[in-house]
């Protein structure tokens, strides 16, 4: 990968790998935290997808 | 030096104060109720300092892309091991013992007040070592985006972070180090967009990188780990950077903010984030840093300076000086903090309010600025030392005080720091070739001469607490035998 050694490509992964779980776990977090809301709240949120 | 440029700087050191204002506390050694994000970007804002940005980055220039093992290190190790096995535990042992500071956590763990005042005696004195490491890293910094000298530089950074611990506390300084991880973040990403237009994209950089002919330090070429001592040294890099911080005061005191073991792990992704483009960013720039500034002699302090200057326009330099002593500072205002805590309460046996906390405060500004100014050796050494003798005493007894089941005596405490220590400094001064050549000329032979201090530190430190228990279950024997 990008003519590193096995070794230096792991650990490049790793770091890349590493900071793409925990966006994507912050990303999952938030979502998990508007769905949890009540749908008026996330209406008056100006969040689409709530019933009035 | 434009009006411009005045205006950002003086703006920038008004939000400080302003947040300093808001945030302040009457308890100067405890942070009380903060928020998660607030505390990931203090965690990352405390542990990656100007130390890590100018001084390991300028490092890859001799090793090449083999420095981005200590931006692993940190994201796996120091920020995700940290948080899913070691915060929470801390922050119960420091609520069940009642501790103030991480030093009376481990003396009070340990039932020994002789042993809080080895530690705070240790601690104290080598962060504040540590703290001039950090405050010369700013200044090498300041002075190249504003037209002072690096002692008016300096002086300038000692005057703001003592303002900030004097006059808010604990909570303040969390909450200014959370501001200052996000400028770093933003002045990285500047930094590593610009170094890699100014190398023609990613591809044609490694590609470069690749072609260029290998050196004694990186013996298997710029995009490979070295052999022998030179894979060795990488990894106890590493190691010290990673693991060996765990048993720093300044980081453990991190962990008092928590409310649960939820909020500890809720912080790891954001941590981990802003650590790989903290540490992951500039170590990258730092490992293509042949490309930028030519493969001629550079002291790793000035590499990345100069990089800054070749690669960002003038608004870019102001952004990555900010994001430098925003590092420095963050780091510098836990490090005053934690030593001057540690020194009066643990070392002193003084209650720290009022008076007698300002006056600790200013006095470990002084002697961090003095030793500053009057240090001349390469900030990364300086640092890593400091980081081993720390980890060689506490490092092992921190350990066992979370994860041991059985019960600790202050005996078996005293042995395992001691020992540790002794056997760090033993190898500094007749092992570990880097320094033992120097101190007494001889060294371990082969392959044993790279091995870091701090291994031999914490190795010989778990010698000491099997030592001590194997002790106590005698002694225990002979009074049941009696």
């Amino acid at each position: 990968m990008l003519h590193m050694d096995l070794t230096l490509s792991l650990v490049c992964a790793s770091i890349v790998g590493g900071a793409l779980w925990a966006a994507a776990a912050l990303m999952w977090r938030g979502m998990a935290r508007v769905y949890a809301c009540p749908p008026v709240e996330r209406a008056s949120a100006g969040l689409a997808g709530g019933k009035q | 030096m434009s009006t411009a440029t005045l205006l950002i700087w003086v703006g920038y050191i008004a939000l400080l104060m302003y947040l300093t204002w808001l945030a302040r506390s009457k308890n100067v050694l405890l942070p009380g109720k903060v928020g998660a994000v607030v505390q990931a970007f203090a965690y990352v804002a405390t542990y990656v300092s100007g130390v890590a940005l100018i001084g390991f980055a300028g490092l890859g220039h001799s090793m090449g892309m083999q420095i981005q093992f200590v931006a692993m290190g940190c994201v796996w190790f120091g920020c995700w091991a940290v948080y899913r096995f070691i915060a929470w535990p801390t922050r119960q042992l420091q609520q069940r013992i009642g501790a103030g500071t991480p030093v009376e956590m481990l003396a009070k763990g340990y039932g020994s007040p002789g042993l809080g005042k080895f530690y705070g005696l240790l601690s104290g004195v080598l962060i504040l070592v540590y703290c001039s490491a950090v405050f010369k890293g700013g200044a090498a910094v300041l002075t190249g985006a504003v037209p002072l000298s690096e002692t008016q530089a300096l002086c300038l950074l000692v005057g703001i972070v003592a303002a900030s611990v004097l006059w808010g506390g604990l909570r303040a300084v969390l909450f200014t180090e959370a501001l200052q991880g996000l400028i770093m973040a933003l002045g990285v990403l500047a930094l590593l967009i610009g170094a890699l237009k100014y190398a023609g994209g990613l591809g044609s950089a490694m590609t470069s990188l690749a072609a260029l002919p290998p050196t004694p330090q990186a013996d298997n070429g710029f995009l490979a780990v070295s052999s022998g001592a030179g894979g060795l040294h990488i990894v106890s890099l590493m190691l010290i950077t990673s693991v060996g911080v765990w048993a720093q005061p300044q980081l453990m005191q991190r962990f008092f903010a928590l409310q649960s073991r939820k909020e500890a792990h809720s912080i790891i992704p954001m941590a981990m984030l802003i650590i790989a483009v903290l540490l992951g960013g500039a170590l990258f720039v730092g490992g293509m840093s042949r490309l930028l500034v030519g493969e001629g002699p550079i002291a790793p302090d000035q590499v990345m300076p100069t990089i800054v200057r070749l690669v960002l326009p003038e608004a870019g330099i102001q952004l990555f000086a900010l994001a430098i002593v925003s590092a420095s500072l963050s780091t510098a205002s836990a490090l005053l903090h934690v030593s001057a805590a540690t020194l009066g309460q643990d070392v002193l046996g003084k209650k720290l309010e009022g008076a007698r906390w300002r006056i600790t405060v200013l006095c470990g500004a002084l002697v961090a600025g003095v030793f500053g100014i009057w240090s001349s050796s390469i900030i990364a050494v300086i640092c890593s030392t400091s980081w081993t003798l720390v980890a060689a005493a506490m490092w092992v007894p921190y350990m066992a005080l979370l994860f041991s089941r059985r019960e600790l005596d202050a005996r078996t405490g005293i042995l395992s720091s001691v020992i540790g220590l002794c056997g760090a400094v033993v190898w500094y001064c007749v092992g570990y070739a880097a320094t033992s050549l120097q101190y007494t000329g001889i060294a371990a032979p082969g392959i044993l001469a790279h091995i870091h201090p701090m291994l031999v530190g914490v190795a010989c430190s778990f010698g000491g607490l099997l030592l001590g228990a194997v002790l106590r279950r005698s002694g225990r024997a002979v009074r049941v035998a009696a």
